[in-house]
C-alpha cells in the first residue's frame, strides 16, 4: 500500500497537475520529502513498469505516467538534495554519437529516476569523452542508447574505450539485441525501460 | 525428402546450400519474405516455422521434430543436411497482388516549354515502397500512360535507415541500385512502351523525384552520410545519362532529379510543395509516411521538419497488419454493439488490416467507448459482445472470426497494436505542433493544410482528426493531393524553367530538428493520448 493513495493513483494514471498539487500540499504539510518519493511515487512507477512487463500497459501510458512523475520530481529534487537524501546509485544515460533520438532514452531515464537513482542525462549525440567525463564525476553505470542501425556500431567503441574505467556499461535501443551486447562486451542489455531498471540494479548488486 | 518450402497450400523443393539462409531459400522457391531490417536479425518480420530437420540458427545447432515446429528468423537460419520442411506464415510473405499505389496526379497550370521538343519523357516517383512512372509525349505535353510497381528494394530492407545500413557493406549499394533500376524502373518503362507502342529508344528525358536516400542509391552514390548527424546528403541534386545508369531509353537520354531540401526532406517534398498551391497566411504541407515530412509557410517564410512515425501506418509491426494491397481491410465502421462493417481491397476474405482501417477502428472505438483516452479497451464490452481474445497476455478485439478470414485464423487488434498507432500519430502531430510553435503559431492558425502521399489519399479525415493524428480545424481547410512527387517530376519534363524554380525553392525552408527544440518531447507525450492531453487542441472533435 502506498502512503498517499491519491498521489500514487495520480502518478499511475499520469495526471500531471494532480501530482504537482498533491506534492505541493504534502511539502506544505511538512511531510518528509523522501517519504513522499519513496513510499508513494516510486511504488507507482514500479507498478506501471510491472504492468508493462505483463503486457498490461504500453509505452504511451508509461510515458504519460513518467511525465507526471517528472512534475513531482521537479518540486522534490531540490528539497531532497537539501535534506541530504541519498539516491540508490548514480548513473548516466545518453544517446550515442550520430544519433538524435531521445524518446526511448528519456523514458529509461525517467524509469531510473522513478526507481530512486540519481540520473545524469547526457543528452543526444554523445561521444566517448562525454561518457568518460561522467565516469570521472562518479557515475557507477553508463547506459548507451541508439535507435538507428547506422549509429549503433558506435556503442562498441564506447565499450572498448571505457571497459577499464570501473563503470558498468549497459546498452539498449530498438536495433540492439542481447547478442549484440554480448558481442561488443557490454555489461548488460535491456530491451525495454522497465528491464533497464533491473539491469542497472543488477549491475550495482542492488536487490530488485 | 529434400528441402521443401510450403506456403499457401503449395510446396516447392529447393536445392540445399549451407551458405544460404532460409530466407534466400524461400526467395528461390518464389516467395518474397519480408525482411524489414534488411536481414540483419533485428526485427521479426521474416519469421518462418521450421519443420523436421537440422538447422543452425544464430550460431546454435538445433534439431526440430515434426511435432514441434520452431518459429525462427529466416534471415538467421541455415539448413544443415539435405532434408528440411519450412513453412512460411502469411504475415512474412510480401504479396505484390493488387497493391494499391497512388498514381493519380494533378499537374497544375504551367507553361508548356519542354527542354526536349521531340520524343518522349518519363516522369518517375521513386518511393521507398513504391515506384510510379508516367510516359509523356514531349511534342504535345500529353500524359500517355502510367504504371506502378513495388520498389524491389523492399526485398532487401523495408525502410530508408535499414537501406543506409546495408550500403555500409561492400556490394550492397550496387545491389540496391540494380533492384530499383534493372528490376523496377526498366520493367515499368517496358510496360509503358508496350502499352503505347512506343520505342524505348525515343525516350530522351527522365525526371526522377523521391526521397534523398532513394536518389543517392538510384545514382549509385552512398547515402551513408544521411544516416548520422548532421544527416547531410552528398548532393541535393543528381544528373546522368540513361546509358550510364543502365536505364532502357535512348543512351544519351538526360536523367535528372528534382532537387532535395535536406537529408530527410527530399525532392518528393520539393515536388509536393511546388504543386500543392499553398494558400492563406499560414499553410502547411504534410506527407504522412514512415517519415512524416512537413513544411509550414507563414507569409512566405518556411520551416520544415521530418518526424519519425515508424512503419505502423503501413501495417508493419501490428499483429495482423497488412500493406494496402489485395485482401487488406481498408475501412471499418461500428458502434457499441461491435458489429464491424468492413471493406476489403479486392478479394472478399481478408488477411489483415492496413493503416487507414486501424485509424477508423481507433476513432470509432473512442467514440463508442470501447477504447479510452489511453488506448485501452473496455474489456467488459468486448466480452459482452463476444469479441474478446487474449493474445500473449495482451487484450485483443476480434475483428474477423476465423471462418471469415483468408488465413483460417481470427483477425484481431491488440492493445499493443493500438499503442503502436498512438506512438506513430503522436510523432506526426507533435512534429506539426512544434513546427508551428517555431513560427509562433498554433494549429488553430492554419488556413490551408495540404496532405500529400498515398496514405493520406485513403484515410477518413474525420477519423484521423478524432484520434489526434491531424489538427482539429474545419474540414474545408484540408486539401488532399494525389501523387505530388510524380506531378513534380512531370513538370520538370514539361517546362524547362521548373528546374530553376526547384533550386530556388529548396533554399527557402529553414530545417527544424525536432528533438532539439524546447517543446517537441512535451508535445509528443501529450499527443500519445486520444486525441491529446492538451484538451484545448481538440475542442470540437475531442469528446467521446
Amino acid at each position: 500500500m502506498a502512503k498517499n493513495e491519491a498521489l500514487y493513483e495520480a502518478v499511475l494514471k499520469g495526471r500531471r497537475k494532480d501530482v504537482s498539487t498533491i506534492v505541493h500540499e504534502s511539502v506544505d504539510a511538512e511531510i518528509n520529502v523522501a517519504e513522499i518519493l519513496m513510499e508513494s511515487m516510486i511504488p507507482a512507477m514500479a507498478e506501471i513498469g510491472d504492468r508493462f512487463s505483463r503486457n498490461e500497459a504500453y509505452v504511451p501510458e508509461m510515458l504519460i505516467a513518467a511525465r507526471a512523475m517528472q512534475a513531482g520530481l521537479d518540486i522534490l529534487d531540490p528539497l531532497l538534495a537539501e535534506a541530504g537524501h541519498k539516491p540508490i546509485g548514480k548513473v548516466a544515460i545518453g544517446t550515442v554519437k550520430g544519433d538524435l533520438h531521445d524518446i526511448g532514452k528519456n523514458l529509461v531515464a525517467m524509469m531510473l529516476k522513478g526507481a530512486g537513482f540519481d540520473v545524469v542525462d547526457l543528452g543526444v549525440d554523445c561521444d566517448i569523452e562525454k561518457y568518460r567525463e561522467a565516469v570521472e564525476n562518479g557515475v557507477q553505470v553508463i547506459l548507451l542508447s541508439a535507435l538507428l542501425t547506422t549509429t549503433m556500431p558506435y556503442m562498441k567503441e564506447v565499450v572498448e574505450a571505457l571497459k577499464n574505467s570501473g563503470a558498468k556499461i549497459l546498452v539498449g535501443g530498438a536495433p540492439v539485441t542481447q547478442a549484440y551486447a554480448d558481442e561488443i562486451g557490454a555489461d548488460g542489455y535491456s530491451d525495454d525501460a522497465n528491464t533497464a531498471v533491473k539491469s542497472a540494479k543488477d549491475a550495482l548488486g542492488i536487490a530488485a | 525428402m529434400a528441402i521443401t518450402i510450403h506456403f499457401d497450400g503449395q510446396s516447392v523443393a529447393v536445392e540445399s546450400g549451407s551458405d544460404r539462409t532460409v530466407l534466400d531459400l524461400a526467395r528461390e522457391a518464389g516467395w518474397h519474405i519480408d525482411a524489414k531490417c534488411g536481414g540483419q536479425g533485428f526485427c521479426a518480420s521474416c519469421n518462418v516455422l521450421l519443420g523436421e530437420g537440422r538447422y543452425r540458427v544464430f550460431d546454435e545447432e538445433i534439431d526440430v521434430s515434426p511435432e514441434q515446429r520452431r518459429e525462427v528468423l529466416s534471415c538467421q537460419a541455415y539448413v544443415r543436411g539435405d532434408d528440411a520442411e519450412i513453412f512460411l506464415p502469411r504475415a512474412s510473405v510480401i504479396s505484390f497482388d493488387g497493391a494499391r499505389i497512388a498514381d493519380e496526379m494533378d499537374i497544375p497550370e504551367h507553361t508548356f516549354n519542354p527542354r526536349f521538343t521531340k520524343g518522349y519523357g518519363v516522369a518517375v516517383d521513386v518511393g521507398t515502397t513504391t515506384v510510379v512512372a508516367a510516359l509523356i509525349d514531349l511534342e504535345t505535353g500529353k500524359v500517355l500512360s502510367r504504371e506502378s510497381l513495388y520498389n524491389q528494394q523492399i526485398l532487401k530492407a523495408d525502410d530508408v535507415v535499414s537501406r543506409i545500413s546495408l550500403c555500409s557493406e561492400p556490394g550492397n549499394l550496387e545491389t540496391l541500385k540494380e533492384l530499383v533500376v534493372d528490376h523496377t524502373l526498366n520493367p515499368l518503362i517496358h510496360k509503358l512502351c508496350t502499352g503505347t507502342g512506343i520505342d524505348k529508344k525515343q525516350i530522351v528525358h527522365l525526371a526522377i523525384s523521391g526521397n534523398t536516400v532513394m536518389m543517392h542509391i538510384f545514382f549509385g552514390v552512398s547515402p551513408a552520410s544521411i544516416g548520422v548527424i548532421p544527416f547531410k546528403p552528398v548532393s541535393h541534386t543528381f544528373s546522368s545519362t540513361a546509358a550510364e545508369l543502365g536505364i532502357d531509353a535512348r543512351s544519351d537520354a538526360l536523367v535528372e532529379t528534382v532537387p532535395a531540401i535536406a537529408g530527410y526532406i527530399g525532392g518528393d517534398i520539393t515536388s509536393d510543395l511546388y504543386v500543392s498551391n499553398l494558400s492563406g497566411r499560414l499553410s502547411v504541407l504534410i506527407d504522412i509516411g514512415t517519415n512524416g515530412e512537413m513544411v509550414a509557410c507563414l507569409d512566405g517564410q518556411m520551416t520544415a521538419c521530418a518526424t519519425a512515425a515508424g512503419p505502423a501506418f503501413e501495417g508493419a509491426g501490428l499483429l495482423h497488419g497488412a500493406r494496402a494491397a489485395s485482401r487488406a481491410i481498408d475501412s471499418i465502421a461500428y458502434n457499441e454493439t461491435l458489429d464491424f462493417e468492413l471493406t476489403v481491397i479486392g478479394e472478399p476474405s481478408p488477411v489483415g488490416l492496413c493503416g487507414p482501417a486501424i485509424i477508423d477502428f481507433i476513432a470509432e472505438g473512442f467514440r463508442c467507448g470501447l477504447i479510452n483516452a489511453m488506448g485501452r479497451y473496455d474489456i467488459e464490452m468486448l466480452k459482452r459482445e463476444d469479441r474478446y481474445e487474449s493474445i500473449c497476455g495482451m487484450h485483443a478485439c476480434m475483428l474477423v472470426a476465423p471462418e471469415l478470414s483468408a488465413t483460417g485464423e481470427s483477425i484481431t487488434i491488440t492493445e499493443g497494436d493500438v499503442a503502436e498507432i498512438l506512438k506513430a500519430k503522436a510523432a506526426i502531430y507533435a512534429g506539426l505542433k512544434t513546427l508551428l510553435a517555431e513560427l509562433g503559431k498554433t494549429v488553430h492558425d492554419i488556413d490551408h493544410l495540404v496532405l500529400a502521399g498515398g496514405f493520406a489519399k485513403h484515410i477518413n479525415l474525420e477519423n484521423a482528426i478524432c484520434i489526434g493524428l491531424l489538427p482539429d480545424i474545419e474540414i474545408e481547410k484540408y486539401d488532399v493531393i494525389g501523387n505530388g512527387s510524380l506531378a513534380g517530376a512531370a513538370l520538370a519534363l514539361l517546362d524547362k524553367g521548373t528546374q530553376q524554380d526547384y533550386l530556388d525553392l529548396i533554399e527557402k525552408p529553414e530545417i527544424v530538428t525536432l528533438n532539439q527544440t524546447e517543446h517537441f518531447t512535451n508535445y509528443f507525450q501529450e499527443a500519445l493520448a486520444i486525441p491529446n492531453l492538451d484538451e484545448s487542441d481538440f475542442l470540437t472533435r475531442g469528446q467521446n
